[in-house]
Parts: C-alpha cells; structure tokens; sequence
C-alpha cells in the first residue's frame, strides 16, 4: 500500500518575496505612463495645425554650421529620440556642438481627415524649414528622419534639394515590394483601407500598434514582462528607464485618415517611391533626384522597416556620396537601447563632422 | 531545514511562469509566425477586421443619428468647425508665404538699382493702411516717380473703398518693391528675432500634443 505524500507549499518567505516582485511590477508597469520623458529644455519656434517645430536649447553657441532637422514617425511620440537624460540621442546631437530641430506631429482629430502625407512634406517639412532657415541664419540643414519620418525626409530631399544638405535615414522603408509580414497584413484584397478610412477620420492608435506588436507577439506581449521580472532581481536595474520605454511604446498616435490611406495604398500596395511613380501636388517624387550626402542606417532585425526595405536607397540616389551603416539590433533598439550610445550615435556623430 | 536559493525560486510562482515561457517562448513564437504569415491567417484577419469596422460603423451611424434627432452637435460638426480653422490658418500659411517671396525679390534687387528712389520708401507703408491711403501723404507718394506706385498699393487694403484697378500687380517696379520692403521689413511676418524671443517651452513631463 502505498501513501500519497502531503503536498508540499512554499514557505512564508519565499511566498512574500513574491509577493513584493509582483507588487513591484505592477508599480513598474502602472507608473510608466508617468515617466518622465523628453527633459531636454527646448524652445517652440514654428507651429502649424497640431504641429510644432522645437529647437533644443544650448548652453552654448553650435559649433557645427549645419542645423539638424529631425523627421519623426506620425505615429509614435517625438520623445523617442529624447527618451531620457543619458539615452537621448538629442543629448547626444547637443554635446557634439549640432544646432537641434525638431518637428512634433502632434496628435491628429477628425478635423485632420484630409491631412495626407503629400501635405505633410509639401506644407509641414517647407515651412518648418524655413523656420529653421531663420531661426539658425543657415540656407541648408541636415535632414534626419525616423522610420516613417525618414519616408518622408527622403521625398522632402527630393523635391526640395536646395534646402537639404545632407539626409540621414534612419530605419526608414523606402521599397515596399517586400516589406515582410507587414506588407502582407496590409496587401490589397486583404487589407480593408477604404473601410477603415470610411469608418474612422483619424485611424485609432490601437491599429497600427496592434499591427506592429503582432509582428513579434510573444515578445511583444509576454515578453516585455518577462524580461521585467528577471531585471527587478538586479540591484542596478533603472526601473525608470524601463518605464520610459514601456511609455513609449504603448504611446502611440492617431494616423489622420488621408495620411493612412496614403501611407498604405501608395507606399505599402503600390510601392511608388520605388518605382518612381509618386506625386505630389504634381510634382515626381524621385531617389534620383536626391543629390546630397546620404547616410542610411539600418537594422539587421528589423521588422517593422525589414531589410529589403531599407536598403534600396544607397543604391538609387543619385548621390556620389552615400553609404550605410548597419547595426545589430530592431527597429527601436539601435535608436535608443543600451547599445545605441556605443554603436550607433558615434557613428552618425563622426558622418556628420565629416559633412558639415 | 533552511532552503537552498534554488528551491526557494523554484517555490516562487512567477519562477514557474518565467520557466515556463522560456521553455515554450520559441516554439510558441515560430508556431506564431508560421500561421500568421499563411494566407488563410491573412484572409481570415482581413474578415474580421471588415466585420468590425462594420460594426463600429453601424454604432457610430446610430449615435449619429441620436445626437441630430436630440438637436445635439455630433462629432462631425465638430470636426466641421475644426476644419474651417485650419483651412484658414492654411490660407493665412500661403499669404505669408506669397509675403516671403515678395521679400525674397526685393532682396535680390542689387542696392545701386534702386537710386533714388530709395528715400521714397517710407511712402510704402503709409500707401499699404487703408485709411492712410485716403490721406496727403499717400497721395504725395503717388504723385512721386517710382515711390508714388508703392502708394497707390495703399487703397488696396481695403478693397470695397477703391477701385480693383488700383491693386497691385506682379509687375511692381524694383523701387516700389524696395518701398513694400521697408514696409514689410518694419512688421515682420517671422523674423528671425521674433522667433528667437520665442518663449522656451519647460521641460514638460509629456510633449506637446501627447
């Protein structure tokens, strides 16, 4: 006859070290949306409909000639590239002696319906431009933008060489032919866009930020969780870091409905960019016509902006001047991960001391 | 009996949940992927997607309906206003741009080829304010060579009092251009000094707009 052992239950201490980790979680995930984020002090120069041009205030006179005008997604924060004090690739401009502009998209209503991209780079980029024109005395600025935000710096270059003196891409897709799992979810047949844009002014946030979660679910929903659970057991472990990057990623924003259609239809479906088929207010969007300095730097796990999609660009403008940097990491990490500031940001730095 | 570190964490039930993940994280993320990216995954995305939309269409129709029925402003009409306002502040973008290039060609005007009609310039400003074109010195301007034109762009402000004829047009001799220069320059659109008196934002705890 055999006896069933009694069931044995974790001891009181370890059950309430347990207790405290979940508890700290909890408060690590529920403050985030209160983490401080973008705290380089900056001054509002320009503003138009929901957008605002910033530039980032300096202690001292820039000691480059060329201001930098950075380009952000319409869908996420400006903030990613001001995260925090010691992972914000501002700081990092601003130490180097770079004059910093930004351009916030601000948050789109139902009045922006028929804010396309086509009137983001020929209405917006402009006069933002020009602001940044008067405000820093140069004709020309080093144009760098941000995943979508580089989609756009690129047309911007295009049809405004005279302004740009250098473009810098950062994860920016710019062929669409095959854009992974992405391109797949939002291919035409599949991919309700006229429903979509009939039915919402401004596309909720909750759209595209399901759609790139789902490119990488595991990670993205449980994962995430994970990872915070084995940090919390470090001692050195910035929580307030981890919340700065939670908020931003779960802080994302309207896409205005033209824009949306736009985005899809024209660039993911129809790949125009590419093809050198794009308009915009009757004018051809070409790569060929980017003359200036180029400098493309891409991630090799990206998913969100995959190879093929970014690499395209070295090869079509017509630039002498052009080449790429290629970074072990994803879309967000090489920005902003803890690598960022050994990898990456003294690389950009370096390129643009070379092309001031 | 004191536990050892590793049964205490292996006691812990989030021990468990993380061992648990690790274990399956792969496989669960490439059995992920594989029926995302098949074409039925796709289709059936799509459907639901549709089907949604058609729901939230239907209820926001309804509420629509509700809000007019209750005399109400919907979210429309609230858009609508919204609209109208940043329409305007487009128009207002494209006149100060057409100010900009107005600038722009008089700044290119070589200072020599201006001469004596430079002192003229004062007329400009005094011709550009509706009122002041009614007034002597507009017409002082107007009876003066180059300068005089600049003056006659006075009544042109306020357009129901004068004739259409007496508007401006693209074919404004360089001096009078240099007049509208002085005028414009007094009351810039955006000046660089302007801009730079503009108030530092404070580091905010959100950005603008979020």
């Amino acid at each position: 006859m055999t006896t069933t052992p009694p069931p044995v239950w974790p001891d009181a201490q370890t059950l309430w070290l347990s207790n405290d980790r979940a508890l700290e979680m909890a408060q690590a995930v529920l403050g985030a949306a209160d983490a401080p984020v973008g705290l380089t002090p900056k001054e509002l120069i320009w503003r138009k409909n929901k957008a605002r041009l910033y530039r980032y205030i300096r202690s001292e006179p820039a000691t480059h000639q060329t201001p930098i005008f950075l380009v952000l997604p319409l869908i996420n924060r400006s903030y990613i590239l001001d995260l925090r004090p010691g992972a914000s690739f501002v700081e990092f401009l601003l130490g180097q002696g770079h004059d910093v502009f930004l351009i916030d998209w601000g948050t789109p209503a139902d009045e922006d319906q028929a804010l396309d991209v086509t009137a983001l780079v020929t209405r917006y980029l402009p006069r933002a431009a020009k602001a940044i024109q008067r405000a820093s005395g140069a004709e020309q600025m080093t144009v760098l933008g941000y995943c979508i935000g580089g989609t756009l710096a690129a047309c911007f270059a295009a049809l405004y060489p005279e302004i740009t003196r250098n473009l810098v891409l950062l994860t920016a897709p710019l062929d669409f032919s095959d854009a992974g799992q992405f391109g797949r979810m939002t291919a035409r047949g599949i991919f309700p866009i006229q429903q979509i844009t009939d039915t919402f002014p401004t596309v909720p946030a909750q759209l595209p930020d399901i759609g790139t979660k789902l490119l990488n679910p595991m990670a993205s929903y449980v994962g995430t969780y994970r990872q915070l659970y084995e940090k919390l057991g470090v001692e050195t472990f910035d929580v307030r870091g981890w919340q700065a990057m939670y908020r931003w990623v779960n802080d994302s924003v309207p896409f205005a409905g033209a824009a949306f259609h736009q985005w899809i239809v024209e660039f993911y479906q129809e790949n125009r960019l590419a093809r050198d088929e794009l308009e915009m207010e009757g004018r051809q969007v070409r790569l060929s016509a980017i003359h200036c300095p180029v400098l493309n730097i891409a991630a090799s796990r990206d998913q969100i902006a995959p190879r093929p999609t970014t690499s395209v660009v070295t090869k079509r403008v017509a630039s002498e001047d052009a080449s790429e940097i290629l970074i072990e990491g994803g879309h967000v990490g090489i920005v902003v991960g803890r690598s960022a500031s050994r990898d990456l940001w003294p690389k950009v730095g370096a390129w643009l001391d070379s092309h001031d | 009996m004191t536990k050892t570190q590793d049964q205490s964490r292996a006691d812990d039930p989030f021990e468990t949940w993380r061992q648990l993940y690790d274990a399956n994280e792969r496989a669960w993320t490439e059995a992920l992927e594989q029926t995302m990216s098949s074409p039925e995954f796709e289709e059936s995305s799509g459907k639901m997607l549709e089907t949604m939309l058609a729901a939230q269409k239907s209820v926001r129709d309804n509420m629509r309906t509700y809000l007019e029925t209750m005399n109400v402003p919907t979210r429309e009409d609230i858009a609508r206003l919204g609209e109208l306002v940043v329409g305007l502040e487009e128009k207002i973008d494209q006149v100060v741009d057409r100010l900009d290039t107005v600038e722009d060609a008089i700044r290119s005007v070589p200072a020599g080829a201006t001469g004596p009609a430079g002192p003229r310039g004062p007329a400009g400003p005094v011709g550009r304010t509706g009122p002041a074109g009614k007034t002597g010195p507009a017409g002082r301007a107007g009876t003066t060579g180059h300068a005089g034109k600049a003056g006659r762009r006075g009544p042109a402000g306020p357009a129901g009092r004068s004739s259409t004829a007496q508007r401006p047009t693209s074919t404004i001799p360089a001096a009078s251009l240099k007049a509208a220069a002085s005028a414009t320059a007094a009351k810039p659109v955006a000046s660089v000094k302007s801009v730079k008196r503009a108030k530092p934002v404070a580091p905010a705890k959100r950005p603008e707009g979020a």
